[in-house]
This record gives C-alpha cells, sequence and structure tokens, in this order.
C-alpha cells in the first residue's frame, strides 16, 4: 500500500523559518524534570529560588519552573539534574528530551500569538493548546517561547511555516 | 383524507388551490384517552399512527410543547439506512427502512425517500478490515452490505480528495445500496396528517408538567393545557424524556448533548450518494435542492441549548474540505443544533419503566431519524398490547442491569 | 440596459476601465466598481432566473441581502459559484456567468416552467411523485435545482489563518451608531475593537452623507478611528462579524484583498451591537420584476459608483427614508416620481412629482419592469424603487439568546432591552436618523458630555404590509419563488407556525437567508391568522449571519495539517534505512523496511525468529507512577494486581473499562517501592492517564500519588529473536542477568539505560531505553553490529506477524467493544480477588457470566489466510454469526496461514470444524488454541 509522502519533519535544533518580521527558532531543551506533589519543596530541593510561572509569563534566567496542573510543573534547568523518583512529599522524572523549544520573535510575533494561541491570559497554569498542539507557552526576551513534546514538533513547525505565508 | 395526487394537484390547481383542507386537525385536548404520546416529533406522530393504523387505537393524543417536528425531527442530516454490526440493531433498522420504502404510499405524502446508497468510507487496511466484518455481518442478517473497493468507490463520488496531498486516500468501505436520504419534515407532516385522519388528536403548545401516578400505576398526565386522564404515557420526546421520566423517579442512562449539522450554499448536483468518512467523522449528502447537508461528532459539553459552538464547527468543516477540496469554494448557509439523548451504549432504549403503564421510546442519541417507523410501530406495540415486540425486545431498559449491551459503537469500531 | 453611468458621482476610477463579460457578452465597468454597480450601470438587466418558476431576475439590493444577483464567476481559469454581485469587486478580465439558466440568464428554457405555475404551489412536492416513486423524476428535480456549479477543478487553498482575540470592548457596525460608541468609549481609555463589513467605516453615511458636529460626517469617522487605535484597540474592515456564541464568543469573517482572508474568533467582554437595519420591499402584483430595487440600494450604487439604475423612476414608499434618494436621482438628472401612501409627508424634493395617499398595486412589463399602476392610474417608467420600511438587523442579539419586542412606532420588531448580553444601538435598534443614532451610540459607549450633534429627525415610517386580498401574485421571497398565495395556502393548510411555514414554503431559506422576505411572510400569516405580530413569533436566528466561505471556517488543518500523527525521534535513522512509513496509533511508524511490503514483511519475520530483529517501540506508552499510594492506585485501576510485584520486575495486565470492557493492556515495570512505569498502547496513552488521574483526584489521595506521561522522554529499541543476546553484546551492551520480564537500570557509555525483558514476539527479547538525546547513539551501535549477527530491522508489520503466530492480541482489533478479559482466558484475577477495582462489579452480571461468549481462539486453515472479517458461522440453527476472524496473516516460521478469532464458547470446541463465510463465499476452517508457536514459551529463554 503506497504510503503518503510526509514532506514535514521535526525540526533539528538550530532550524529556523524566516518571514516577514517574524523569526521561529527551535531550540533544544538544556535541561528539564517534571515535578508533582509539594512543588514548593521540589523547587527548595532541587532549584531553590526558581519562580513559578503562568501563561505567558516571563521567563527570567534558569532556573524557572513552568506550572502545568495545580500540583504538577516543568523545572527548566541550565543542565539535566539526573534526578528520577519519590522524595519526601514529591516526585521528579527526568524531561530533558520531552520538549523541543520554539522562539518566536519579531514585530510580528504578537500575530502568531493571535493565529495559535486561544485565550487565557492570566492563567496560573502554562500549559494550552497552542495551534490545536498541547503545550506550554511563556513570553521570553523578544518574544514567546513555545515548549512542545518532541514528537508533536514536526506539526507545529510546518504549521509555522504556512502560517508566516498566510498571515 | 383528501387524497394528494398529481390528479388532484391539477384539479385543486384550476380552482386556485382553495379547496386544500388542514393537513391535519388543531385539537383540543380532551378529558381521557385512551393513550397520550408525549413528544409531537417523528418518532411521536408514527406511534400514533401506528397505534390506529395497527392496533384499531384511535382515541389517542399527541402532546407538543411547541410546533411538531420541532424537535431533532427537523434538525437531522436525513440520512436512512440500516447498516449496522449486531443482529438485533438490523432488525431494529431494517425494520424501519422497509417500513420507509413504503411510507410514501402508506401515508400518502410524499417524504421523498432517495435510496442513492452510503458509503462509510475507510483509509487504513485496519479500517477496510472492521468495513469487511461489518459488510458480512450485513449480509448474514439478511441486509444489503457490500465491501467496495477504492476503484469503485472513487467512481461514486468522484470528488473525492485523491490529490497527492490528501491526509486520507480512501481505501473504499462499506456500501449499502438501500440506504440514502429522506425529507425530514415530510415524514412529520405526513405521519400528523395519516394519523389525525384516523381520529388521533395532535395537541400543539401543549407541554407536559407531571404524570399522575396512583397505585402504582399512570393515571394521567398534567399539561399548561389542563389535565388529561389516561393509563397508558408513551414518552417520546428525545432529550427532554429523561426529565420527563424522572418526574416518576425513573433514572435513565442518558446524556444530553448537541449536536450541530451544517449547509451549504446550493450548488447543481455533484454528490450522488450519503458518505461518512471514518477518517475524518464527517459525513454529508447532497439534498435535492442542491445544498451539501453536513454533519460529524458531537459538541462535547451536555446541554440542552439547541446550539452548538465554533470548535465542534471548525472540526467538522475543515474534515469535509479535507475529503472535498472542491468544497472550499461554497460558503455555509445554515448551521444548526439538536438535543441528542446519548446512551452509554449508543443503543436506544424501548420499554416500560417505572409505574405500569408508561413506556419510553428514547436515547436515539444521533440517529434518531432513520428509525421514526420502526420507533413508531414498536411503541404502538407496547401501548396497545402491554409487551414487547420481538424487534425491541432487546432495547430495554433491563439489558444494563443483564449486562447485554449492544455497542454498536464499539462494535463496528465507528463512532455513531 | 435600463441603468446608465453618470459622467461624475461616484468614486470609481473612470481613468482606468475593466473589461468583463456576462453570459458571454462583453460589458465595461471602472476599478472601484463591485459586479453589481458595474452591471447596473452597463450590463444586461436580468440577471438570473427565480429557482422555482424560473422567472427572470434583477439587482434587488446593496449588500450580502441581495437575493438576485447570484453569479458563477471565473477568473484566470477558476471559478467561484454563487458569487453575490454586491459583495464581489470587480477586476478585469472576470467571466461571469448567471446561475440555474440554461443557455443563459435572457433565455433560460426552463422559464416556460412559469406558465404552469398554477400547478406548482409552494409544497407540491409533498402531493405528488407518489405513484412512481420519487427516485423516478430526482434526478431531474435534482438537475433543475441548485444555483451555481461546483468547479471540480478549483481547490481553493487551505491557508485562512484562525485568529483569536481576547477584547474588552466589541463594538459591531462602523456606521454613525458605532462610531459614536467606539469614539467614546476609546477617549474613556477602553481598548476597542470596531468591525464593519464594508471595506471603510461610515454605514450609511458613506451614501447618504451628512454633517455631524458641523464638519463632513468623514472627519468624524476619521477621528473615531484614530481614538480607537491610539487607546490600544483595532478597525476590522471588509470583516462580517457572523456568529454569536456561548461565553461571548464571536466569530468574524476579515476578507482581504491580496492575502488569505481571516477566520475570527472574538471573546468579548463587552459588546455593542450597531448592525444597522435593512430596507423592506413593498407587495403589490410582479414585485419580483427586474427593474424594481430596494430604494436604498438604488442611492448606494449612485453615490459610491455613478451607476444609475434608470431614468424614469417611480418610488414607493410609506416613510421618509426615500426622500434623500429621490432627491439625488432627480439632480443626476432623471425623472421622479415619488409616490407616499401617507397623506401627511415630508415636501416634495426639487424636481421630484410627489403622489400622496397613493400605493402601488402593480407592476407591468413581460422580462422587466415598464410601468405601474399607482391607485388605478398607469404609469410609465423604467426602474420602480421601493421602500417598505426598515428591518433592523436584531441576529446577532437573537443569537445570543435575545428576545425581541414590536415597536408600532418604527414598524420593527427591536432588541428587548436586557434580553441579551449585548446593548443594541443606532437603527438595529430602531433608532432611525443620524441623530438618534449617534445620540444612542454616544451613550452605550459611555460617552461623558454631549453626543455628536447632527440635524435632522428621526424618520417617519407608516406600516406597510403584504396585502392578503391584494389581486394578482406578489412576491415574498424572489429567490425561492414563495407568494402571498403560498402564505395563504400554508395557512390554509395548517402550516401555521413561523417555523412550519417556512419550512412549508420554504421562505427564508435562499441564499439571502429571507432578509427581505422574514418580516413580510410572518406580518401576513399574522394578518392570516388573526395574530399580532409578537404572538407570530419569529424563526430562530442561527448562525451564520451570512453565508461564510467554507474555506474561511476550515481554516489550514489540511493536508499534513490535518490531525497529524506524532513523529518517532529516529525517523530519519529509519528513513536512512529504506524504511516506508504509516501511521499506526496516531504515531508515524516504520511499516517494512525496504519496497515490496509483503514480501519484506514476511523476510523481516522470518529473520526475526530465526536469528534476531530490532524495532522502535518508542511509542509505547511510559506513564510514570510514583508516591507511597502507588501501588494502591494501579491495583484500583488495573484487573491484575500490580501491589504484589517485586522491584526490578514486570507483569501484563489490563485496564478495564466501568462495564468491565477490555480498554488497554500493556506491562507495567516496578522500579522501586514507590515508582512504575505503566506501558499503554500508543494510541490510548492519553487517555489512559486521565483514567489513572481522575481515580488519583477523585477515589485517591493525590498528595501521595503522582503520575507523569514521559513517553517522549526516551527512546525504546526492541532487539528480539534467539541470537539477539549476542547482538547487543556485540553493541557493547552489557546484559545485566534478567530473568524474562525483569527490568533493570544501569548505563551504557555514562547514559542512563533501562532494560526490560519483555516479549511481544515470543522470542527472547530487551526493551532498551535511553533518554532520547542518546537514542541516535544508541541506534548507531546497533545497527553497526546488527548485520554481523545476521539480524534485521524490523517493521511494524513483521511484529504484527510475529505476535500473531503466539496468540498475543491486539486491543481494539483482536478485542471490541465487549470483550472482557475473561474471554481472552484471563478469568483468574475476577474469580481470585476480592478487592475493589474499576469495572469489577460489571464482570458479574448474567451476561458477563454466560459461557458461550464470544472467546479468543485460534483458526487453521489451508490455502490462503482466512480474510480478516470474515464471519464464523453457528453450527446449528439457523444461518447466523457466532463470531469473525479478528487477525489474520501467513505465518513464515509456521509456513502456512495463522489467524486469531472471536468465537462464541470458543475456548470449549478447540478442534471443532467451522464453516466462514466471507461475502458470500463459504470455506472450513479449525479452531485451535489461540497460540500458533511454541506454547510453552521455552523460546523466551533463548
Amino acid at each position: 500500500m503506497d504510503e503518503r509522502d510526509w514532506t514535514t519533519r521535526t525540526p533539528d535544533p538550530g532550524a529556523t523559518l524566516m518571514g516577514e518580521g517574524v523569526t521561529i527558532r527551535c531550540a533544544a531543551e538544556s535541561g528539564a524534570s517534571l515535578v508533582s506533589g509539594d512543588l514548593d519543596a521540589a523547587i527548595a530541593s532541587l532549584a531553590p529560588g526558581a519562580p513559578m510561572l503562568g501563561l505567558l509569563d516571563e521567563v527570567p534566567e534558569k532556573p524557572f519552573a513552568l506550572r502545568i496542573a495545580r500540583d504538577r510543573a516543568l523545572l527548566c534547568t541550565d543542565a539535566p539534574l539526573g534526578q528520577e523518583g519519590w522524595r519526601d512529599g514529591f516526585a521528579v522524572s527526568g524531561a530533558d528530551d520531552l520538549f523541543l523549544v520554539i522562539e518566536i520573535t519579531g514585530a510580528r510575533r504578537d500575530e502568531i500569538r493571535s493565529a495559535c494561541l486561544g485565550g487565557g491570559v492570566g492563567s496560573p497554569s502554562a500549559a494550552t493548546l497552542f495551534a490545536g498542539q498541547g503545550a506550554l507557552v511563556a513570553t521570553c526576551p523578544g518574544g514567546l517561547c513555545v515548549r512542545v513534546e518532541a514528537p508533536q514538533a514536526a506539526a507545529l513547525w510546518t504549521h509555522l511555516d504556512r502560517l508566516i505565508a498566510a498571515l | 383524507m383528501q387524497r394528494y395526487s398529481a390528479f388532484s394537484l391539477l384539479r385543486h390547481g384550476l380552482t386556485g388551490h382553495r379547496g386544500w383542507r388542514p393537513a391535519w386537525a388543531k385539537a383540543r385536548p380532551r378529558a381521557a384517552y385512551d393513550a397520550v404520546i408525549v413528544g409531537g416529533g417523528g418518532h411521536g406522530l408514527a406511534t400514533a399512527y401506528y397505534l390506529a393504523k395497527n392496533h384499531g387505537i384511535s382515541r389517542v393524543a399527541v402532546l407538543e410543547k411547541g410546533w411538531i417536528g420541532g424537535g431533532n425531527t427537523g434538525r437531522n442530516t436525513t440520512a436512512v439506512r440500516s447498516n449496522y454490526f449486531y443482529p438485533e440493531s438490523v432488525a431494529l433498522y431494517d425494520l424501519s427502512l422497509r417500513l420507509y420504502e413504503r411510507l410514501s404510499r402508506a401515508l400518502n405524502y410524499n417524504v421523498m425517500l432517495s435510496q442513492r446508497g452510503m458509503l462509510i468510507a475507510a483509509h487504513t487496511p485496519a479500517q477496510m478490515e472492521i468495513c469487511a466484518r461489518i459488510a458480512n455481518a450485513m449480509q448474514l442478517n439478511g441486509v444489503d452490505g457490500h465491501l467496495m473497493g477504492a476503484e469503485e468507490a472513487v467512481r461514486r463520488i468522484p470528488l473525492l480528495n485523491q490529490t497527492a496531498d490528501a491526509r486520507f486516500r480512501c481505501l473504499g468501505g462499506v456500501w449499502q445500496g438501500r440506504a440514502g436520504v429522506a425529507r425530514h419534515d415530510a415524514v412529520a407532516w405526513g405521519y400528523a396528517r395519516a394519523a389525525s385522519a384516523l381520529g388521533v388528536d395532535i395537541i400543539e403548545n401543549c407541554a407536559v408538567t407531571g404524570l399522575d401516578v396512583q397505585g402504582g400505576r399512570i393515571c394521567g398526565v398534567d399539561t399548561t393545557l389542563g389535565r388529561i386522564r389516561t393509563e397508558r404515557v408513551g414518552l417520546a420526546a428525545a432529550g427532554a424524556t429523561p426529565g420527563l421520566a424522572a418526574l416518576t423517579g425513573v433514572r435513565l442512562p442518558i446524556h444530553t448533548y448537541a449536536l450541530q449539522a451544517f449547509v451549504s450554499e446550493p450548488v447543481k448536483p455533484m454528490l450522488d450518494t450519503v458518505l461518512l468518512y471514518l477518517g475524518t467523522g464527517t459525513y454529508v449528502s447532497q439534498s435535492d435542492k442542491g445544498e451539501l447537508v453536513i454533519g460529524g461528532g458531537l459538541d462535547r459539553v451536555p446541554t440542552h441549548g439547541q446550539r452548538g459552538n465554533l470548535p465542534a464547527q471548525e472540526t467538522v468543516i475543515s474534515g469535509l474540505l479535507e475529503m472535498f477540496p472542491a468544497f472550499a469554494q461554497l460558503k455555509l448557509l445554515r448551521q444548526w443544533a439538536g438535543v441528542v439523548d446519548v446512551v452509554p451504549d449508543s443503543s436506544p432504549v424501548i420499554g416500560p419503566v417505572g409505574p405500569g403503564g408508561l413506556y419510553v421510546n428514547c436515547g436515539w442519541g444521533t440517529g434518531g431519524f432513520k428509525a421514526i417507523p420502526a420507533g413508531g410501530w414498536l411503541l404502538a406495540h407496547l401501548l396497545a398490547t402491554g409487551a414487547h415486540h420481538e424487534i425491541s425486545r432487546p432495547f430495554d431498559l433491563d439489558r444494563f442491569a443483564r449486562g447485554r449491551l449492544i455497542d454498536e459503537a464499539a462494535g463496528s469500531g465507528i463512532a455513531h | 440596459m435600463t441603468g446608465w453611468r453618470h459622467d461624475s458621482a461616484g468614486m470609481v476610477d473612470r481613468d482606468r476601465p475593466l473589461s468583463f463579460t456576462f453570459d458571454g457578452q462583453p460589458c465595461t465597468g471602472f476599478a472601484g466598481d463591485t459586479l453589481a454597480s458595474a452591471l447596473l450601470a452597463g450590463g444586461p438587466r436580468i440577471l438570473g432566473r427565480s429557482f422555482k418558476y424560473h422567472r427572470p431576475r434583477g439587482l434587488w439590493g446593496m449588500g450580502g441581502e441581495e437575493p438576485n444577483a447570484i453569479l458563477d464567476v471565473t477568473e484566470n481559469g477558476r471559478t467561484l459559484p454563487n458569487v453575490r454581485a454586491t459583495t464581489m469587486v470587480l477586476r478585469d478580465g472576470m467571466a461571469l456567468r448567471s446561475v440555474n439558466a440554461a443557455p443563459d440568464a435572457a433565455r433560460d428554457r426552463l422559464g416556460l416552467i412559469d406558465l404552469a405555475q398554477r400547478f406548482l404551489p409552494a409544497g407540491f412536492y409533498y402531493k405528488t411523485f407518489m405513484a412512481l416513486g420519487w427516485m423516478r423524476w430526482e434526478p431531474m428535480i435534482r438537475r433543475m435545482a441548485g444555483l451555481g456549479v461546483l468547479d471540480a477543478d478549483h481547490h481553493p487553498p487551505a491557508d485562512a489563518p484562525s485568529m483569536t482575540a481576547e477584547i474588552d470592548l466589541l463594538v459591531i457596525g462602523a456606521g454613525p451608531a458605532g462610531l459614536a460608541a467606539a469614539r467614546a468609549a476609546a477617549r474613556a481609555g477602553r481598548a476597542v475593537w470596531l468591525v464593519d463589513e464594508a471595506a471603510e467605516p461610515g454605514g450609511a453615511l458613506r451614501w447618504r452623507g451628512g454633517e455631524i458636529d458641523g464638519a463632513p460626517w468623514q472627519a468624524f469617522a476619521r477621528d473615531s478611528c484614530q481614538a480607537v487605535t491610539a487607546a490600544g484597540g483595532r478597525v476590522l474592515t471588509d470583516t462580517v462579524l457572523w456568529g454569536a456564541f456561548d461565553h461571548g464568543m464571536f466569530a468574524a469573517w476579515e476578507r482581504r484583498a491580496d492575502r488569505p482572508d481571516r477566520h475570527w474568533r472574538l471573546r468579548a467582554r463587552e459588546v455593542i451591537l450597531a448592525a444597522g437595519a435593512i430596507e423592506r420591499p413593498l407587495w403589490f402584483a410582479n414585485n419580483d420584476l427586474p427593474g424594481v430595487m430596494s430604494s436604498e440600494a438604488a442611492l448606494h450604487y449612485l453615490a459610491l459608483y455613478g451607476a444609475v439604475a434608470g431614468r424614469r423612476i417611480v418610488i414607493g414608499c410609506a416613510g421618509d427614508a426615500p426622500y434623500a434618494t429621490a432627491a439625488a436621482l432627480a439632480a443626476a438628472g432623471c425623472q421622479v416620481t415619488l409616490v407616499d401612501a401617507r397623506s401627511e409627508t415630508p415636501p416634495a424634493p426639487e424636481g421630484v412629482t410627489l403622489r400622496r395617499a397613493a400605493r402601488i398595486t402593480r407592476a407591468h412589463g413581460h422580462r422587466e419592469v415598464g410601468a405601474v399602476t399607482v391607485e388605478g392610474v398607469h404609469l410609465d417608467c423604467d426602474t420602480v424603487l421601493v421602500s417598505g420600511g426598515f428591518t433592523p438587523s436584531v441576529h446577532l442579539h437573537c443569537q445570543a439568546g435575545g428576545k425581541l419586542d414590536f415597536d408600532p412606532r418604527t414598524d420593527a420588531l427591536i432588541p428587548r432591552p436586557g434580553s441579551a448580553p449585548l446593548l443594541t444601538v443606532g437603527a438595529a435598534c430602531g433608532a432611525f436618523g443620524l441623530a438618534a443614532a449617534l445620540a444612542g451610540g454616544h451613550v452605550a459607549g459611555g460617552g461623558a458630555g454631549p453626543a455628536p450633534a447632527a440635524s435632522g429627525a428621526v424618520w417617519g415610517i407608516a406600516p406597510s404590509r403584504p396585502d392578503p386580498k391584494a389581486r394578482g401574485r406578489v412576491w415574498i421571497d424572489p429567490q425561492n419563488d414563495v407568494t402571498l398565495k403560498d402564505v395563504k395556502l400554508a395557512a390554509q393548510e395548517g402550516y401555521r407556525s413561523v417555523e412550519h411555514l417556512k419550512r412549508y414554503t420554504t421562505l427564508g431559506m435562499a441564499t439571502d437567508q429571507g432578509r427581505s422576505a422574514n418580516f413580510a411572510g410572518l406580518a401576513a400569516m399574522a394578518a392570516l391568522t388573526g395574530q399580532t405580530i409578537p404572538e407570530t413569533g419569529t424563526t430562530t436566528y442561527r448562525p451564520p449571519f451570512t453565508p461564510v466561505p467554507l474555506s474561511v471556517i476550515g481554516g489550514m488543518r489540511r493536508g499534513e495539517g490535518f490531525a497529524p500523527p506524532r513523529r518517532l525521534r529516529l525517523e530519519a535513522q529509519h528513513r536512512a534505512l529504506g524504511a516506508r512509513f504509516r501511521e499506526y496509533g496516531g504515531w508515524l511508524r516504520p511499516a517494512h523496511y525496504g519496497t515490496d511490503e509483503a514480501k519484506a514483511a514476511q523476510a523481516e519475520a522470518r529473520t526475526a525468529r530465526q536469528t534476531a530483529g530490532l524495532y522502535d517501540a518508542s511509542p509505547l506508552g511510559k506513564i510514570e507512577v510514583l508516591g507511597p499510594g502507588a501501588a494502591e492506585l494501579l491495583d484500583f485501576c488495573g484487573y491484575v494486581r500490580m501491589s504484589t510485584l517485586k522491584p526490578g520486575r514486570a507483569r501484563y495486565g489490563f485496564m478495564l473499562s466501568e462495564t468491565g470492557i477490555v480498554f488497554d493492556d500493556g506491562v507495567v515495570l516496578r522500579l522501586a517501592e514507590d515508582r512504575f512505569i505503566v506501558s499503554a498502547s500508543s494510541g490510548h496513552v492519553g487517555s489512559v492517564r486521565m483514567i489513572l488521574e481522575e481515580a488519583r483526584q477523585d477515589r485517591f489521595d493525590p498528595a501521595r500519588v503522582v503520575l507523569h506521561d514521559v513517553t517522549a522522554q526516551w527512546t525504546t529499541l526492541t532487539a528480539t529473536g534467539p541470537a539477539s543476546r549476542a547482538l547487543l553484546g556485540g553493541a557493547g551492551i552489557d546484559l545485566p542477568d534478567l530473568p524474562h520480564m525483569g527490568v533493570a537500570e544501569t548505563r551504557w557509555q555514562g547514559v542512563p539505560l533501562r532494560i526490560a525483558r519483555v516479549s511481544f514476539t515470543g522470542d527472547a527479547s530487551w526493551e532498551l531505553s535511553v533518554p532520547a538525546r542518546h537514542g541516535a547513539a544508541l541506534q548507531a551501535a546497533l545497527e553497526t553490529a546488527r548485520a554481523g549477527h545476521g539480524a534485521c530491522w524490523v517493521g511494524l508489520e513483521a511484529v504484527m506477524i510475529l505476535r500473531a503466530e503466539k496468540g498475543f492480541i491486539l486491543v481494539g482489533k483482536d478485542t471490541d467493544g465487549i470483550t472482557m478479559p475473561q474471554d481472552l482466558g484471563w478469568g483468574g484475577p475476577r474469580d481470585r480477588r476480592q478487592d475493589e477495582y474499576f469495572g469489577r462489579r460489571s464482570l458479574f452480571t448474567p451476561e458477563a457470566m454466560r459461557p458461550d461468549r464470544r472467546q479468543l481462539v485460534g483458526l487453521e486453515t489451508s490455502g490462503a489466510p482466512l480474510p480478516t472479517g470474515a464471519h464464523v458461522l453457528a453450527s446449528d440453527g439457523p444461518r447466523r454469526s457466532a463470531g469473525f476472524v479478528t487477525s489474520s496473516c501467513h505465518s513464515p516460521t509456521l509456513d502456512r496461514p495463522v489467524a486469531l478469532a472471536m468465537i462464541e464458547g470458543g475456548r470449549s470446541r478447540i478442534g471443532q470444524e467451522v464453516t466462514v463465510f466471507h461475502l458470500g463465499t463459504l470455506s472450513t476452517a479449525r479452531i485451535t488454541d489461540a497460540c500458533a508457536l511454541d506454547p510453552e514459551g521455552a523460546r523466551l529463554h533463548g
């Protein structure tokens, strides 16, 4: 049976899309862990002082945490923590390769945002749908940073490529 | 009943059509009836007709809170078919299809049954295996099921997406030649006219507010037009039936959702069959007027609102355009939603509930229109005899306690 | 051609003439024209044919409410059907074609149908076409129905972005009321989104003109728009707000000239509706003739395009609005007679003949209007303009759930204040007249101080109605050919509710959605049934407000962007090895390597069984369950208890639904007392996680157990087969001494490596999982060692053969919506477990306990493999299905077909012959155990 031709590919870290007034770059995650349970205790233990960020909050220098649910967050660090398992009141799972980071910068980034983000400004959770894909969305210098699970990155990347042309 | 025919149309045309009488009598409620049917949609009206026609019981009232046929009967995508998997379902829906085949003549009202065929289309080998399973089940159940290959499917539906960019390549699917569409309003009006002619009272703008029970048996209904005595009540009010049954303490395993449907502007004929595409979940046909009639999955939020929202619309329509890229030339003309009563196994609930003399015909979910004649036939049987017809027995409410679910969606692998 | 082009009026660019054709006839226009204005100024009058009677139809209106001028437009070899001439901008080289007319609008052959009109009233098709059956007539009827023709080769691109915005204040309509509201709100510092369907703001000001605050209206419009953008808001023109949905969600369609259109989802905290009103026609005999037009539209065409409708013009009205039209047309050089039904009227404009207390009772003409009868007097004319009042555009108010009240002063149904979560101002709420509109908008926008000022009183209106006693054919719906007689017939036959009226006669169901028909229809029905207008009610208002292209709603979800599958991290590596991909469980995975699928699958399976095979198992779900409560959670959510599993071991289990049906199967690994990894089938990971999550939150203490879906964090490669241990050694992987169903965490080249000795093939098998960033290195190492050990990469088709040989199920293929664990031979936990678990109760219903349930077995046959989906017939009684084939293939290991099937009472019938039915053909097979190869499992320890 003929397979359908799939022309889209998962972007490699460093891949870039350029459009009029917008640049989209793919980056690898330097290090990340899923933490659940007592998030305060988790952060105090693993990355003291890391702020807990919600939708479109500005990310500082690492470490920081992107809240996913009431008691779950993605802790982003400069390097893999190498921790796994249940601690006292919280759990850690390595997630260094779970997400790809897509940065959207440029004068027209707000239009991209309007075309991909459904709303929910001010939500305490950074987890949302971005162009129909589950993603964690924050603000980084110059624009948006979108974390999408690696298996779904190809779909988002292609969509952004077509969107730049259509906007 | 004045006979409708080309000849009478000609004759009346010569006198300015002033001689046509009302299609059904606008009745006021009497004090008592042999049977009361709650819900003036297709199922309720068909029940009244078959009570009078099959069982000679015509002291019957159909109570409708609005205008007849104004609920799901007037809001569906008009498909009729019996391409089901379980023998119990095939018996039910094919009874209905066979009644549809004779309906215009029986009611002397053109319901515009167009048996133009329906294809459930597959795009993966796994889906084709399911289609083979269904086609065989249909054949073994004595119904016209045919496993169609890609070439024949494309020949019948030339506009189906064959481009290199197509997300789904059609491999064929299950075809039922006797399936098709009918004019939904005409089904309601036809049954109303025929039932009225047999003496049934059709009472519009009459809402039921209570069910009177004494000694564990129904003895009457309370309505906005007063109290009516009766010992037999049939509930055929779709999304409103659970609430009515609850008045007697009966809990039905039903959740109510909005199901949207869409119609495009009319164009000249271009799609000659009914199509459900497994890949997108969207189904479509072209009405005799030339409009595309489109449907898909439910709005997943429970509501009685009779209106849907954008996400479901966008999903259904993007699915349609993926199947037929040329349809992107068309415009959405109308959109509406029905209130569908969904049962966990996607099969209807037909039978006695609660106090003696109370029967339900409900839970048709997204598939009630095709079943109108059978639903009416079977509920009439229950009301007249107090016992199940053999075709309705498997759909009794007790199947949930027994564990004998008739889960078409899972059984056939297709969302219903 | 009765219309003509004024030599200076309007804003078309007379230095840029454009050529186009209509039904093959050459025509000209100017840059800035719409198709309608160009046709009015210099094209034929007959632009189409009505739906039923094929009567000639001409231009009626100026916007989306146009019922007649519907055309197929061809440009650059691509055709768009059903274009409204009034809303499409003219471009050079366009070819226009009338719809539903053959050979063309002027000479339509089916125009003869009108001769039989008395036999074709509303609903005539319900009364006939029965004797021979509807299908005998349907093909002919279908060909006569429909408007334009779809261009089969024209695939418009899927390039309409879906934009979302959260808005503080949404103002719908940029006419005077909308502009005033937006300006007031913006000046108060609010971010306002002002939306209008025209290319420029102004609404009716654009063709009526007017002074606001002592200056031309353009200054006011400009000032208002600037205030909006300065306050952080936005002005969207060429944008139709077409739907009101729940919770303040509105949908809009933005048309752009040189870029793709856009679909807007606007979530607004506050909404002001200033959508204006649409002119009503008048109702007299033959009011459908080409040349009978909306009076407001005629003014619109003159002022904006210099297109004049005719030269000898009669204007019928019962209100003040058309006086401006009369004045403008007279000034342009037309001979104008104004026929006003009222006895008290404004003075006649200069150059206009005015008849008071007079009504048009009949229009005359064969194919276009040539005269009218006014109170018995015959008046020659070439154009009849009509104004029967205005219908406020309340659609969005009603879509949002609002109610309407009838206002006799304005003869209109207007929004009941407070009945919907939006505020209506201007003509949309019956405030006809510039000053009234400005005042209402200003207040609604929260304006401080006085409203913008304009002169002019509120328009006077006397009600106009279709007269049930009128003689002749009076049209209510011009596109669908619904006349007053049809409304009478509907009333007479009992189709009296407005919904029945609409459905029986099709009034209001044409592409103009009843803009000019609905009010007349309900007014006529009210008169016929002796009810008031409020008592008669209206039909339900639903989106879309005006027809919206499907391409805009469908957006960019197309082709690869439609339900895209998930992708493997190692996809490039697999492609380099010649993999052909297919979608499995929502993932794109190698089906086989090389070109010939059937041969490759067989060869790969044979090699994997005889030597060794490698495959990518990354999509298999990995849900970590962590915490002191983890075991308890898994015991409840799973059918097989996991609390008794020791750390370092793995166990196969099921997840059931509440009805006891097998929902998913998979292996659970226990890494520590408080750490498990649940593997879920690749297509079920999300739903399995949600079932666990729901139990975690609702039934257990979420502080003691948590869930992490880390499926995408790990790359998992599996080595299987008798030579797999050697292969792994050759790749430098130090295999710990693991028993079958053991798991160990170790390292490889400094990188975490988890090894699970789990087998889906029945041979010794090792699943190797590394963090995904190291997957390529692992794959490279295995690939380097592969050839030297006679192994091959194995696609999913081969894996399916290997598991079929062993009778291992695939949930959803070998199970269906009624399969319970005991049907698969897994009745043990049901019999032994005393504790509560998900689905338990359902396993003990009478149905669940029946011995003749469909059970998983194997089927042996000779010759070709059985077709999957074939049914097994019951051995006695009437012919019926007793089950079906769920998996089937040729086994390269056994060199014969193997199949799995679900058959009633199957396990007690092993050894029996059965008849197999497939599409009418019969064959035989023998029931066997589901496992066809190595039932003792010796190969697991190889």
